[in-house]
């Protein structure tokens, strides 16, 4: 077994041998195994010390990029804060410079305080809570010993949790299931708290010490759960429960996110307060001694504990289950279920779980009622990426078919939307007459003319608008990746631009319309299109603008646009063709300022100076560009397209596929090359035009790859979203978060590819020292990301992908 | 390893998303059906999500 040893990589360290409250489900103190009774209560300094040493040699041994130690009991706020303190910092101390430490507590709440909290605050430990629902469901077990209820202190925990000032420790809430309370009843009691995590635990039970059932035979604890699934799921799964989340994932071919279900192979060791190491200490509920493995921190190393048998029978995957499991059709999901939970004297835990009837019926509930399925979409697949596809993708590139698929993604995502802003307009009583209008004229144009339908819902900004739309129509509603106030200098956006999108794409199609848009900086806006300037300063738009509107009115071959008493009449034609004064038929001034194209032999996209919406960067979108500033950015333009053909073409397909939109930027200081994106603005890269080409070249392909990583995550997750860590970045002074880096680093790698390409194709001084400053940054990066202990394990994957590319 | 991408063997199976492809599906369907795609907009507007791997696995600990 020597060469198959799994690293362990979760720790739980008891740190107090004891508990405050008398909780009669317990499977500490009310299980088979007694063995707290000959521990010592508190772990000691020098158990601390060399349990903090023997998980960073096993780290370094393994060259491990993360552990997770959560710090447990008893109850370990018994330990007190002085002695906490003083096991974080061995902790710390000892996996400083080896590898990132994720440290968590998990507690009952009742000891839970200020000084507590600024204590793990100081440390950064997160913090997740023993709750089992409402007042009656907590107080049916979690009591003191004399019987008082637990419930206020414990709210009272989670209520200092929730201020904003500790709202990042906050790691979530723990239910036990008890079948007697009310399911619903439980669920929205927790969610009511606003944790990040909710889980719901079975009660620990063997085949010799069966659950609490309402008769032989029956099914309750999926029912019990089953009742939350269908509650959680009709309100949009606003929060993450990870029972229902592991379940969604192995369905899906992904991982499982608790040792309670799926395959994944166990790495999990605890460390007793006497410096013994155990099996996972749910074994308690099996037999007196289940969980020991007769080692110690002082005589052993953990590759002892992670090759002994009872560790490595939970590492067998399928292989490890008894007969009947391993022909079970859900046994991804459910992978036996809790190792504990198949314990039977007399053969030990080569059997079903207690539970198999209940866990067959909820797998098989959610399986049957997963959100597309429960609205009749269970034909519709998901969007996919091969393996080699994301490979590709790590590794810098992507060919034009991984990065249409991407865009395709996007898509259905706009799409989405769209209809969320329709139904959410309709259930707050926002709709009007305009809106249905618009409405149905996307409607049609949707079966009719699909597209030129397509060609306006692939516009960056309409994605810009309907996010704010949503934000507004929905004001709880809060974003990981907000555009800042102050970057999105535009007024409020009215749900009339619906009108202008969907006439747009009349437009488009020729097709017969006739809406009322907004105007907005004194300009009607036919978004892909252009807009109708009418004459009023950009700088000053008149006090009532935001009831001014506009009728435009689509006659096949011709558009007319009516404001107040003047009108204009286009032909249909030149609205795709140029700039062009054209006088109402009262005289007044009026000039369509049409979507310039920038051309180049294999490529042509929009330089947008037009859209209402493409102002939300970091730095100001520059107002309309002069033909002859048009023309200075084609010859720039067709210059580094050539550079990028000839000598980085493993990124032209993709950007001759993706990239449809540049935005002019402004204010952007005249030494600082600049471009910038937005995960909202799928396909777009705004930036300051440079002084050279090959200097535009390189702002295209490292600004595109952050338009790709964006879609990317649209689709999958690399790294927890939660976590808001700050980490350092080795290109400015500041620190940036993982989202920020992670993009930052992704462009950074194609940084790194141009200069490589540019050192081969053009040996030089400039060249051999931007890639040795790009490569050893983008590799500095990878590190910090690779370590930071938050990426999923695809996530994990991908960035692997790109250090590889890095050091190629 | 859950979702492990580089692996050779992984070539032909191509890895879900928690995103649907409404392509196919009439934008008319849409608002009747975003409880359906509200999970799809949820996770744009909060970056909430059900395939983010939780720091621990033990089920003692959330």
């Amino acid at each position: 077994m020597g060469g198959s040893l799994v690293p362990l990589s979760q720790f739980v360290l008891k740190v107090h041998s004891r508990c405050d409250l008398a909780c009669d489900h317990c499977y500490v103190y009310e299980a088979a195994d007694q063995s707290w009774r000959g521990r010592p209560m508190v772990i000691s300094p020098k158990v601390a010390k060399q349990s903090a040493e023997r998980i960073a040699e096993h780290a370094r041994t393994h060259a491990l990029r993360a552990v997770q130690i959560v710090l447990h009991g008893g109850e370990p706020l018994l330990a007190g804060r002085s002695r906490l303190e003083q096991i974080i910092i061995a902790l710390r101390a000892a996996t400083d410079g080896v590898c990132h430490l994720g440290l968590r507590i998990h507690t009952n709440g009742v000891q839970l305080n200020e000084a507590f909290c600024e204590l793990f605050a100081r440390h950064e430990v997160m913090v997740g809570i023993s709750l089992d629902g409402d007042r009656a469901a907590n107080d049916l077990h979690r009591r003191y010993a004399d019987g008082r209820s637990s419930y206020d202190k414990v709210i009272a925990a989670v209520g200092l949790l929730r201020e904003s000032r500790f709202r990042h420790l906050y790691a979530g809430l723990l239910c036990t299931i008890d079948i007697a309370n009310d399911p619903v009843a439980v669920y929205d009691a927790l969610a009511e708290l606003g944790p990040p995590r909710i889980d719901f635990l079975l009660p620990h039970a063997t085949w010799d010490d069966r659950p609490v059932r309402n008769a032989p035979g029956g099914t309750e604890y999926a029912d019990w759960l089953i009742a939350i699934y269908d509650r959680w799921t009709a309100q949009g799964r606003p929060v993450r429960i990870r029972t229902f989340d592991s379940v969604l994932s192995t369905l899906a071919g992904g991982p499982s996110f608790t040792e309670a279900l799926g395959l994944e192979p166990s790495d999990l060791a605890v460390i007793e307060t006497d410096g013994s190491y155990e099996q996972v200490d749910s074994l308690k509920a099996a037999f007196d001694g289940a969980p020991e493995t007769g080692t110690n921190v002082f005589d052993d190393d953990l590759d002892t504990v992670a090759r002994h048998p009872g560790i490595q029978a939970r590492q067998q995957g399928i292989a490890g289950l008894c007969e009947q499991c391993q022909r079970c059709p859900v046994v991804a999901s459910c992978g036996g279920g809790l190792y504990t939970h198949r314990y039977r004297t007399s053969n030990g835990f080569d059997n079903t779980s207690v539970y198999c009837a209940d866990l067959l019926k909820l797998i098989g509930h959610i399986g049957s009622h997963r959100p597309a399925a429960a609205a009749g979409l269970s034909g519709i697949p998901a969007h996919a990426l091969t393996p080699p596809d994301l490979a590709a993708l790590a590794a810098g590139a992507g060919d034009a078919r991984v990065v249409t698929q991407l865009a395709d993604a996007q898509q259905s995502l706009v799409r989405a939307m769209l209809g969320s802003v329709r139904q959410t307009a309709s259930s707050t009583g926002m709709i009007t007459a305009d809106l249905s209008d618009a409405w149905s004229l996307l409607t049609t144009l949707d079966r009719a003319q699909p597209k030129a339908l397509g060609t306006v819902l692939r516009h960056p900004y309409v994605r810009v608008w309907a996010m704010r739309c949503l934000e507004q129509l929905r004001p709880s509603a809060a974003r990981p990746d907000p555009i800042p106030p102050a970057m999105v200098r535009r007024p409020a956006p009215g749900l009339g631009h619906l009108d202008a999108i969907a006439v747009a794409a009349a437009v488009h199609a020729r097709v017969p319309a006739a809406v009322t848009v907004p105007v907005l900086d004194s300009a009607v806006h036919l978004p892909t299109l252009g807009r109708l300037s009418l004459g009023t300063s950009q700088d000053r738009p008149p006090a009532d603008e935001a009831a001014a509107i506009a009728a435009v009115r689509v006659l096949g071959d011709a558009v007319v646009v009516e404001t107040g008493h003047a009108s204009w009449v286009f032909k249909t034609a030149d609205l795709f063709t140029g700039e062009s004064a054209t006088p109402a038929d009262d005289g007044r001034a009026g000039v369509w300022e049409q979507v310039r194209m920038l051309r180049a032999p294999s490529l042509q996209i929009a330089l947008e100076d037009t859209d209402p919406y493409r102002d939300c960067h970091p730095w100001m979108a520059a107002p309309r560009l002069t033909d002859a500033e048009f023309a200075h950015w084609q010859t720039l333009f067709t210059a580094a397209w050539q550079e990028i053909e000839s000598r980085h073409s493993a990124f032209a397909p993709g950007l001759a596929a993706g990239l449809t939109t540049l935005v002019p930027l402004s204010g952007v200081p005249s030494d600082h090359h600049a471009s910038a994106t937005t995960r909202h603005a799928p396909g777009a890269v705004a930036l300051a035009l440079p002084a050279d080409p090959v200097t535009l070249a390189l702002l295209l392909i490292c600004g595109f790859q952050q338009v790709k990583l964006d879609a990317v995550t649209d689709l999958y997750d690399l790294y927890d979203p939660a976590d808001d860590r700050m980490f350092p970045a080795p290109w400015g002074e500041g620190k940036q978060q993982l989202d920020g880096l992670f993009r930052d680093t992704y462009a950074h790698l194609a940084g790194t590819r141009f200069w490589q390409a540019r050192q081969q194709s053009a040996p030089g001084p400039t060249a051999a020292r931007s890639l040795a400053q790009w490569r050893a940054s983008t590799l500095e990066a990878i590190q910090t990301l690779a370590g930071s202990g938050s990426l999923t394990s695809l996530g994990t994957s991908f960035v692997e992908g790109m250090r590889d590319s890095a050091r190629s | 390893m859950g979702q492990g991408l580089m692996r050779s063997s992984d070539e032909g199976s191509a890895v879900s998303s928690t995103v649907l492809n409404l392509g196919g599906v009439p934008l008319e369907q849409l608002p009747a059906l975003a409880s359906v795609t509200e999970p799809m907009v949820q996770r744009i507007l909060t970056g909430s999500s059900v395939a983010a791997a939780p720091a621990t696995s033990f089920a003692s600990s959330i």
